[in-house]
């Protein structure tokens, strides 16, 4: 009879802790980030980053980053990673980033603050940082880990994400609601399929995806940079005048963009006969919309999100719609 | 109930130690902050043309770091361009002692020695710069040049002073 009894608890103990822990479940792999998608650009940097490609590491930190801005570990990663390739504008960046989101980890990296700010030839900056740092450096800090994280799990492709998403207990509650990443716990929670992304060549372009960008901001077309070998693929630099940020930092009012003229997600190419001409670029005075995927120029210039696809006209539809999921996002 | 006291009173000094030994010791963390501190700044000092600051900063890097040879280099650098050629010396000997492989430090060594007028240690420190695959081959023709002529007034002054002897 006790021993009965005995096997209904342990029975009735391991039914429970199976409920407890539905991240256990087989295919339910998305780490401590909530989505497979900004899991897989995590462990690509990862890789990347003990492989020693560090062009690749950053650009898929700056993913990550983009898909999940709050999420101190990926500016940690681009911060170690941009030490490495010696990108010191970079580094600057992520610490910056690092201190926006919890200032408390100011002080522990003053001493890196100042050094990437020597490096950049900053030095009426760096100096009052250097000093303050030596001063609080007696001060015990909480201890904090300047690696690359490690490898999350692998996100598990061929079965769907649960809608709990995850390492229940590791994830932030408001990770945990939506998989992609930071956008609406409102709302249905979109299938895994369209937040793979190109993995599974069913990508769509949407405003939703295209809200991850790290910058969304309201621009007037000026003008282009001339050049003779503008080509399909060789694109112009196209001159903008911000007038409002929507979203992301703060950046220049006159702002330079890679004016593609394609889509990314076109496998379409060139068209035929195409020739670039002045009516090929938008009027000017025109206002737009503008995605930018990361918010650091690339030789130059910016890039939209996936090309031509990043400029949206500013009619009150699209604005109403990007403010619409805008501010979903800020209520998640 | 003497034997329990005495127990006592050693696990009391054994935890006293322990305390003690925690206190002394530094934090690798905090030194290597500190040094990474002072070494940004020791080299903002140098671009800014502001030595005697910078002089101070490598002052304070060296107490945290003293067996790092390239902060000797840097420091020996930054005193012999101000006219401090002993000092000078003596970091570049630190910094060729603590990695003798490195043929700048053995040019820096020599150039030291040289200010100071050691041509036979100039011309050690060059011929080793040399051996460890730098052209400095110009430098040490000079050192051997000053050393011979070196040699040839310590010669020219004993005879002086012998004939001055003779004739006394």
């Amino acid at each position: 009879m006790i021993k009965n009894r005995r096997f209904k608890y342990l029975l009735l103990s391991l039914l429970f802790i199976a409920t407890a822990l539905p991240s256990l479940a087989v295919g339910d792999n998305t780490g401590s980030t909530g989505s497979i998608t900004i899991t897989r650009h995590a462990n690509n940097a990862a890789k990347a980053f003990a492989a020693r490609d560090y062009k690749k590491a950053k650009e898929e930190y700056r993913i990550a980053i983009g898909l999940s801005p709050d999420n101190l570990e990926f500016y940690y990663g681009l911060y170690d990673v941009c030490v490495h390739s010696g990108e010191w504008d970079q580094v600057v960046f992520a610490l910056e980033k690092i201190f926006e989101i919890d200032e408390s980890k100011k002080r522990s990296l003053l001493a890196q603050y100042g050094e990437a700010l020597f490096h950049l030839n900053q030095y009426d900056r760096a100096i009052p940082v250097l000093k303050q740092a030596l001063k609080e450096a007696d001060i015990p800090a909480p201890k904090i880990s300047l690696v690359v994280p490690a490898p999350m799990p692998e996100p598990v492709e061929d079965k769907p994400a649960s809608g709990t998403g995850g390492a229940a207990g590791l994830v932030p509650n408001k990770m945990l609601p939506s998989d992609s990443g930071n956008l609406a716990s409102t709302g249905p929670i979109p299938h895994h399929d369209i937040l793979l992304a190109k993995d599974t060549g069913t990508f769509k372009l949407s405003f939703l995806n295209a809200s991850h960008s790290e910058c969304i901001l309201t621009a007037e077309y000026l003008d282009y940079e001339r050049n003779p070998d503008i080509q399909f693929f060789n694109p112009p630099i196209a001159r903008y005048h911000i007038s409002k940020i929507l979203k992301g930092p703060p950046l220049n009012k006159d702002l330079p963009i890679r004016y593609e003229f394609y889509d990314r997600q076109s496998s379409a190419g060139m068209p035929p006969g195409w020739k670039f001409s002045i009516d090929k670029m938008p009027e000017k005075g025109s206002n737009w919309i503008l995605f930018i995927r990361n918010a650091v120029p690339r030789d130059g210039a910016f890039d939209t999100y996936e090309g031509s696809y990043g400029r949206q006209p500013a009619t009150q539809e699209n604005l109403n719609e990007i403010y619409a999921l805008l501010e979903n996002s800020a209520n998640r | 109930m003497f034997s329990n006291k005495l127990i006592k009173l050693f696990v009391l000094m054994l935890i006293c130690l322990s305390l003690e030994n925690k206190a002394l010791a530094v934090d690798p963390e905090v030194l290597a902050k500190k040094a990474l501190c002072h070494t940004c700044l020791a080299k903002i000092y140098v671009a800014q043309g502001q030595d005697p600051e910078a002089i101070k900063e490598y002052q304070e890097l060296l107490k945290l770091i003293p067996n790092d040879a390239a902060t000797h280099f840097d420091f020996g650098n930054v005193l012999a361009r101000n006219n401090k050629p002993d000092l000078a010396t003596a970091q570049f000997k630190f910094a060729a002692k603590l990695k003798p492989t490195i043929p700048e430090y053995q040019v820096g060594l020599g150039n030291g020695l040289m200010y100071v007028k050691d041509f036979e240690g100039a011309v050690q420190a060059y011929t080793k710069a040399c051996m460890l695959g730098g052209k400095y081959q110009k430098q040490l023709q000079t050192a051997q040049q000053y050393q011979a002529q070196q040699k040839l007034l310590d010669q020219y002054k004993e005879k002086v002073k012998k004939q001055q002897e003779n004739t006394e």
